[in-house]
């Protein structure tokens, strides 16, 4: 049991700090504040509250020590500016995809960061309802709720099961989805709108699961539930 | 030096102005704004974008434009100003200060990598509380806090030593000779790793025990969209005929009925799925067929294969 319990913790932790990089930088740098500069200045104590300002400061003084003309011994020195390039190629290497990389970001197309033709599928729906409800793909949700507040995208419903969510967070992130399983819950939730991205090849079609084509976007196709005529 | 720092800073905004982050996350706290740029009213949610929110609608501006061309080009030098003043204060030399900004700036755009701290990333989420706090308010009161503590005259630091060592040498010698074991220091520690073990404890068994509930939740629900049997009454109140769902999700219906049906069929089956893989007539004239020609004419259902069965009743000898 503590083995589980201690497993179970783990994972916890990795799952809150990723790979562990911030803490990592953090206690590195504070420890190196305290331990070389508490007696000499109490004044560092309070950047410790700032991470990536602890961080900073400490790679300057260790700099600053490995530079400082009152530091006799060579090998110290050289030591601590050694130090100081690791800290920083540790901040690197272990922090991993740089916030511009490519496969985080891309070049955005509109000012308003919308990706593809998002607006035009926005301003359809929003053209013929006005409270529509609406199932995307689940990184899409945060876009159509940002671009208005008449939107209820599915995932956002307090009476959808976790179950559900997931059937549909997992098949819509697919290249090959169930599409009667996606359209199914779909009914359930009331989706009268229903925004599929391009790139994926589902067995079934959606418009033959009760939905039927309503815009043509580039990027995106918008369908419309189909309703019982009688 | 300036130059190059505010050069790196300018890319940087740059950079946030001209790249879309994938992930969509960070723009999640935008709705809170939105919803206040719509409707006016104020609802919980991050104290900065119901501040934007206002704003946008005092402009007449969507939040979405505001948050990517406008404030970037105000938060980010700000956080960065704010950063600049802290190690203003805590380094003495150009050259440190210089060396401690850089790696700042290099920090900001490598470290960060778990999902969780997208909310708290300075390029990712400018406009989000969280970072108004971490990367703004903090450094300030850092900076405050510092400058405060080097304007009180110092002991020297022989003084200050030689006090703190006596006090604290006092107290436990004389704690520590009147009770071996059960003395302060001991029952703090020990009561100090019960509490973090009960906590971490609590925690990982909540967890577990969620995990279980949302596993069972719809495990009734779950079996029995795996592999089963429904049955088709229309008011008539007899049976006009059976829905099959298969184990993967395949949907087999057996008879319908006349077209009088149609509607309640039509509602019956949209309740699982709206295309029917096969489905099996009891004969080709209205009376067994009506209801599925008249929904799938309709394109209300649509049917990928239909069979006629021959239903001959066998007589035994």
């Amino acid at each position: 049991m503590i083995k589980e319990l201690l497993s179970e913790l783990h994972n916890t932790l990795r799952s809150i700090v990723g790979d562990g990089s911030i803490f990592v930088l953090h206690i590195a740098s504070a420890i190196l504040l305290i331990s070389v500069f508490t007696k000499t200045s109490k004044r560092m104590r309070g950047v410790i509250l700032s991470v990536p300002a602890a961080v900073a400061v400490a790679v300057s003084y260790v700099f600053e020590k490995a530079c400082s003309l009152t530091c006799k011994n060579r090998m110290i020195k050289y030591a601590a500016a050694a130090f100081a390039a690791c800290l920083c190629l540790l901040a690197i290497s272990s922090s991993g995809r740089s916030v511009f990389s490519k496969e985080l970001c891309e070049r955005a197309e509109n000012d308003m960061h919308l990706p593809g033709d998002m607006e035009t599928a926005m301003l359809a729906i929003l053209k013929e309802d006005d409270q529509p409800r609406v199932l995307v793909p689940y990184k899409w949700g945060a876009y159509f709720s940002a671009y208005s507040s008449r939107f209820t995208v599915v995932y956002d419903d307090p009476g959808m099961t976790g179950s559900d969510r997931q059937i549909l967070m997992d098949q819509l992130d697919s290249i090959r989805p169930d599409m009667k399983k996606v359209t199914a819950i779909a009914h359930k939730q009331g989706c009268t709108y229903a925004v599929i991205p391009d790139g994926i090849w589902p067995e079934v079609p959606i418009d033959r699961c009760g939905y039927e084509l309503m815009v043509d976007c580039d990027g995106c196709n918008v369908y419309r539930e189909v309703k019982t005529s009688r | 030096m300036t130059v190059v720092c505010v050069i790196a800073v300018a890319a940087q905004v740059y950079g946030i102005y001209a790249f879309r982050f994938e992930d969509g996350e960070a723009i999640r706290r935008v709705a809170v704004a939105t919803r206040v740029f719509e409707t006016g009213k104020v609802s919980p949610g991050d104290p900065m974008m119901i501040l934007i929110g206002y704003i946008c609608r005092i402009f007449g501006m969507h939040p979405l434009k505001m948050v990517y061309t406008v404030l970037p080009l105000i938060f980010v030098p700000l956080y960065y100003l704010c950063y600049l003043q802290l190690i203003m204060t805590v380094c003495e030399r150009s050259r440190a200060r210089f060396t401690a900004f850089v790696a700042l700036l290099f920090i900001n755009l490598w470290g960060y990598r778990s999902q969780l701290m997208i909310p708290v990333a300075l390029l990712l989420s400018w406009f989000s509380f969280p970072v108004f706090v971490i990367h703004g308010l903090i450094p300030a009161v850092a900076t405050l806090l510092i400058r405060k503590i080097k304007d009180r005259p110092e002991k020297t630091e022989e003084a200050e030593i030689r006090e703190e060592v006596e006090t604290e040498d006092y107290l436990e010698e004389w704690d520590m000779k009147k009770h071996r074991i059960i003395n302060a220091r001991n029952l703090a520690i020990a009561l100090g790793v019960l509490a973090a073990l009960l906590a971490i404890t609590v925690v990982i068994l909540n967890r577990k025990i969620n995990t279980l509930y949302d596993a069972t939740v719809n495990l009734q629900e779950d079996m029995n969209r795996r592999c089963s049997i429904h049955e088709f009454i229309p008011q008539s109140g007899e049976t006009e005929g059976y829905l099959i769902r298969g184990e993967n999700g395949e949907l087999t219906f057996v008879g319908g009925g006349s077209s009088e049906n149609a509607d309640e069929l039509a509602t019956f089956l949209l309740a699982y799925g709206s295309g029917i893989d096969k489905w099996y007539v009891y004969g080709s004239g209205e009376e067994d067929a009506g209801a599925m020609r008249t929904l799938t004419s309709d394109k209300v259902v649509s049917a990928d294969k239909v069979y006629v069965i021959n239903r001959e009743e066998l007589k035994g000898q």
